[in-house]
């Protein structure tokens, strides 16, 4: 496991580490330094970025009608499978 | 007779490293096959570590597409898995039963075609927003509705209880193919809310946090605000209650008439010869 995704691991195991002890952990990784000043300003969209994370995610699986459509216009020869030039949300 | 093949959907919770419960990383790191969708890029890195072989759901996803068809995508390629003879993880961020019909889905068709199919709850935003926003859904009761299924139908709100609206960045969109609706859409939906609430109560939009390194969004606002604040697909509308609950006074007589035979009774019996 990579040591910035072990670290949120442990730190989300970890509800009370201070600011300071939060610093601390962060220093004492060895990491590439624009990883480290990610971490230290809690920016995981640098984060995510610099790990080559998915640049948008879609977060809903629910629809307010239970109806479900039969047609699939999107999916040209119709196997269910998103064909791979029809993935523009995946990085 | 059970055929060989199964599926469990679980719950990650929300927080990366924080809500995963026992139960689901054994799911997890027993399967033959697992699949994966969750709402946070780091999140699903994590997963990635855990198992590099999981299959993310994501690019199911695309605008224009009907979600219906997403949802049955989705499904179905956990459910090919399935028939293969695999057990299969379909792994869902937060609670994999709370506003989540792709699981529900999947886990109502492996069984009807004889599979063992289970789910394993987890912590939901639902769960996030009751402890950072301090709420209990039992001292007034609680709501919860998509947002578009509240526009599109006839609902009764009722202003004395919470009211929590899901899916609120998409609100009105009837074509089930866009990633956001814009302001126009968001006054309809306050037109349905001002019916039970006046333009300046306050409302919340929320977030749970998804990493142990940010802090959930509690925006607060008038409801009239709703209109042109930034609400995204991960954004929770929680709306408080905006009147005192009314006594029922005809059922509470009916309930003291009850008591008072009751205590009747057992005075009557009290006072009979053994």
């Amino acid at each position: 496991m990579s040591q910035i995704i072990q670290f949120l691991v442990a730190a989300g195991r970890e509800p009370a580490l201070s600011p300071s002890g939060y610093a601390t952990a962060v220093a004492a990784l060895e990491i590439p330094d624009a990883q480290r000043q990610a971490l230290l300003e809690r920016d995981p969209a640098a984060l995510n970025a610099l790990l080559g994370g998915r640049a948008r995610m879609i977060c809903m699986i629910n629809a307010p009608d239970e109806e479900e459509h039969e047609t699939n216009p999107d999916d040209g020869d119709g196997d269910g499978v998103p064909d791979d030039d029809q993935q523009p949300l995946q990085n | 007779m059970q055929q060989q093949g199964s599926l469990a959907c679980v719950g990650l919770g929300m927080m990366l490293g924080a809500h995963l419960g026992p139960r689901a990383r054994s799911h997890i790191e027993r399967a033959d096959v697992v699949f994966v969708l969750v709402s946070d890029p780091l999140v699903e890195l994590w997963l990635q570590e855990l198992r590099v072989d999981a299959r993310s759901l994501q690019p199911y996803y695309m605008e224009g597409k009907l979600r219906q068809d997403t949802y049955r995508e989705m499904v179905e390629a956990m459910l090919d898995e399935v028939r293969n003879g695999r057990s299969v993880c379909g792994v869902f961020y937060g609670h994999p039963g709370v506003f989540a019909v792709v699981p529900h889905r999947a886990i109502e068709r492996a069984r009807e075609e004889g599979f063992s199919a289970t789910m394993e709850p987890g912590i939901s935003a639902e769960d996030c927003l009751y402890a950072d926003l301090g709420i209990d859904p039992g001292t007034f009761g609680c709501q919860h509705y998509e947002a578009s299924q509240l526009m599109f139908y006839q609902r009764r709100i009722d202003p004395s209880a919470f009211l929590v609206l899901w899916q609120v960045g998409v609100a009105g969109d009837r074509s089930f193919s866009r990633f956001a609706t814009g302001a126009e859409y968001r006054r309809l939906l306050l037109a349905v809310l001002a019916q039970d609430y006046p333009l300046t109560h306050e409302v919340i939009a929320y977030e749970a946090a998804t990493l142990p390194i940010t802090t959930p969004r509690m925006q607060r606002m008038p409801l009239s605000g709703i209109v042109d604040a930034k609400l995204s697909l991960q954004t929770t509308l929680v709306i408080p209650p905006a009147c005192a609950m009314q006594a029922n006074q005809a059922m509470l007589d009916r309930l003291a008439e009850l008591d008072a035979r009751a205590a009747s009774g057992t005075a009557a019996s009290v006072l009979q010869p053994a």
